[in-house]
């Protein structure tokens, strides 16, 4: 397993996006999807792995029926299923980046990057925040559901942003507690360095990135669809 | 002669909305590694005092304050939040509001971070931190994962890390259970041999006996009693309940609702219990009135997990109060759940007056009063959420309204927002939406969690005028006062499992304690 610096692994989801909408052609998109499955072997994110690629497949697959039975119907589901897949190979690789990133990582590669505090702070307590409004919002659905109540969005909101006022005045009066406010520079637990594999990942991608502005990889072969 | 770590003179605040008085010209000294206990009602200024301490009021709360806090002699009020951060270390009620990473470690890292301190030197306090407190086994986790207690125990050592001479508690155990408080307890003896200085405001007071050098008491804004421990620990039962402070030596308690008279001949008439709603054509009317509701051979499990409940048979008969009681992981939670129709069950069944309910159709004959009755409440005021209901038809009576505003001493609150009502208040708005709609079964989880003495008693008194209505109560409590107040009976749950069930009497009354121990 390969840990690759957080910093990289943002270049790299930037420079996916430029291959992708520089090059839309589907052999790029292919060169690119598999580097990324390279990668994520890599980086043993072997769920993430077999689940991006089995969608990748059913969506080509889903593409392939629909140009067997050209009409506006079928046209109509290619061109959404298209839209999709065009961000598959973004979502491919975010879904690795995710799983090996801390927050602590993420942070601390904003910090390196010299993004002010204002921006960082607010940034780590939004990430932290899913998981609470996730739970507030499962406690909201039992209560509604014990009363028999369908959902609505009063009945839901109205509680759930009381609750979370509530909850973010209390975690800022222990930020405060915690010498969030001080004027010193923020430092990390981790300690950020770029390594060789770090240097070799960025490099395939601008490679890569070089390749679909000339004009992507020549078709060799012309699929019906695309 | 050890110098004064904590100088609070002449205080007077109030906060900055209301016109009340929170504090009344308070003065109070605490030596340098001494453990000062403050104590007193809900509202009596106890929290007002740890924020005057730690900073939060002035620099975090806004109100009318006169007099001079100093902490290590210098000025809280003209001192830096970020300075105050490594003079005083803050730990509060809520576990789940306290933190800001996802990770353990880095959070035990956040207030070294925030002041900048070198990479190299907060390792070395995380690791100092870990090895004090004896907490390496929760490095490196998520803290999602964590229970309350742990969470708990985490907060400490984030405000560890600064190395902070002074430690305030603001509730420190109020959502934490038996086993959690008493690793809390532990650690809070390290920091008081490690010779730091402690100051804790606290409801549930037993856990502290060992732990205090003195009690100040508080009513209404001013300190009312000064005592060094072993005066304190040698009040009087009655003087204790008179100045409305929970139980200090829980032997002396002893189990007193199985003697209450709250079963009376009117609650066993089976055609008051017959609720409405299960009234369809074709259910025969309950002939077996008595057990009212049986749970027979239930099981149940998470997805991609084995059974958190296995075969749990039991019956319960109407103006019984059962205390579900285990460990964490034990059960408890998912039962009420289950039991509510929040849970599918795996197998089994649940019949309630002879009668068996599908999942869907016990959420309304069964009900759960949750720890946090905030979430249950989803209009503008109290007299809307009792008349709140799924549909018109459904809609209680205005006459019942009234009859169960008037039992919960609500009458005086009806057109309160439910937000802006006490946690007490609250909970027994909670209480009367279950009432307004003819709920039989109600489970309280963790109800006295964060209660005063007063408050505790209150919510013993709703339960016993429940089972005088001939509902069958259900609680989930970590609170050894009310389990012996409230409760007639003992369900013990370990792995999913029924491991004891017996009548909560003198007799047994070693078995619970040694539950609780």
């Amino acid at each position: 397993m390969v840990r690759f610096d957080p910093r990289v692994k943002l270049l790299v989801l930037v420079l996916i996006n430029v291959v992708i909408f520089v090059s839309p052609d589907l052999q790029t998109e292919w060169l690119c999807m598999g580097i990324i499955a390279v990668l994520l072997m890599l980086m043993g994110c072997w769920r993430q792995l077999w689940y991006g690629l089995l969608i990748y497949a059913g969506m080509m697959g889903a593409l392939y029926l629909c140009a067997l039975a050209d009409n506006f119907f079928t046209a109509f589901i290619s061109m959404t299923i298209i839209c999709f897949r065009k961000i598959m190979p973004t979502v491919f690789f975010a879904s690795g980046l995710m799983a090996t990133t801390t927050v602590g990582d993420l942070v601390s590669a904003m910090q390196k990057l010299h993004i002010p505090k204002v921006i960082i702070i607010p940034f780590t307590v939004t990430l932290r925040f899913f998981p609470t409004a996730k739970e507030e919002f499962a406690a909201i659905r039992d209560a509604a559901r014990l009363r028999g109540l369908r959902f609505s969005m009063e009945r839901t909101l109205v509680p759930m942003m009381l609750r979370c006022a509530n909850i973010a005045e209390e975690l800022s009066a222990a930020s405060v507690t915690r010498g969030i406010e001080s004027a010193n520079k923020r430092t990390s637990l981790r300690e950020l360095r770029l390594g060789l594999p770090d240097f070799g990942l960025a490099a395939v991608f601008f490679a890569l990135s070089v390749l679909a502005v000339m004009g992507g990889v020549p078709a060799l072969y012309a699929p019906p669809y695309g | 002669m050890r110098r004064p770590m904590v100088k609070v003179t002449a205080a007077t605040f109030h906060y900055g909305e209301t016109h009340e008085q929170c504090l009344r010209n308070v003065s109070l000294h605490i030596k340098e590694g001494e453990c000062v206990l403050l104590c007193g009602e809900s509202g009596c200024g106890k929290t007002t005092i740890t924020r005057l301490v730690n900073g939060l009021i002035p620099h975090f709360y806004e109100g009318e304050f006169s007099g001079r806090v100093t902490v290590a002699d210098r000025e809280v009020a003209t001192t830096m939040p970020d300075a105050l951060a490594s003079m005083v270390g803050s730990v509060f009620q809520n576990p789940r509001s306290q933190f800001f990473n996802l990770d353990t470690t880095g959070e035990i890292a956040f207030g070294c971070e925030n002041l900048g301190l070198p990479p190299a030197d907060i390792r070395k306090r995380v690791q100092e931190t870990a090895d004090a407190l004896a907490i390496e086994r929760l490095l490196d986790r998520d803290i999602f994962a964590l229970s309350g207690g742990e969470k708990q125990l985490i907060a400490l050592a984030s405000a560890y890390a600064l190395s902070p001479d002074l430690f305030v508690f603001d509730e420190p155990s109020s959502n934490l259970d038996w086993t959690a408080v008493g690793k809390l307890a532990k650690l809070m003896l390290r920091l008081k041999q490690a010779g730091k200085t402690l100051l804790i405001a606290e409801h549930r007071l037993y856990w502290l006996s060992e732990l205090i050098d003195r009690v100040v008491y508080l009513k209404a804004g001013r300190i009312e009693g000064d005592w060094q421990a072993e005066e304190f620990l040698a009040l009087s039962e009655s003087k204790r309940m008179g100045l409305g402070l929970r139980v200090v030596n829980p032997d002396a308690l002893r189990p007193s609702a199985l003697s209450t008279k709250a079963l009376t001949t009117k609650a066993l008439r089976p055609d008051a219990l017959c609720p409405a709603t299960l009234s369809s054509p074709s259910a025969k009317p309950p002939q077996e009135t008595r057990p009212c509701l049986r749970v027979f051979g239930l099981s149940a499990h998470y997805r991609r997990g084995k059974p958190v409940l296995q075969d749990i048979s039991f019956e319960a008969s109407f103006g019984e109060a059962v205390a579900l009681l285990g460990g964490n992981g034990a059960g408890k939670t998912t039962l009420a759940r289950t039991l509510c129709g929040l849970h599918r069950k795996s197998s089994g069944e649940i019949t309630l007056n002879g009668t068996r309910l599908s999942t869907k159709a016990r959420a309304g004959p069964f009900y759960l009063v949750m720890q946090e009755s905030g979430y249950q409440l989803f209009t503008d005021s109290v007299e809307n959420e009792l008349l709140l209901s799924k549909n018109k038809r459904s809609r209680p009576p205005c006459e019942n309204v009234e009859a169960i505003l008037k039992s919960l001493s609500l009458t005086d609150l009806r057109d309160r927002h439910p937000m802006s009502l006490s946690g007490g208040q609250r909970q027994r708005t909670a209480i009367g939406t279950a009432m307004a709609h003819d709920a039989q079964v109600l489970i309280f989880d963790e109800p006295t969690s964060g209660l005063d003495y007063g408050n505790m008693r209150r919510v013993v008194a709703v339960i016993e005028r429940l089972r005088a209505e001939g509902k069958t109560i259900f609680i989930i409590t970590h609170d050894y006062e009310l389990l012996l107040a409230a409760c007639t009976r003992a369900l013990i749950l370990e792995d999913g499992s029924i491991t004891s069930d017996f009548p909560l009497t003198e007799a047994n009354r070693d078995k619970i304690k040694e539950m609780f121990s």
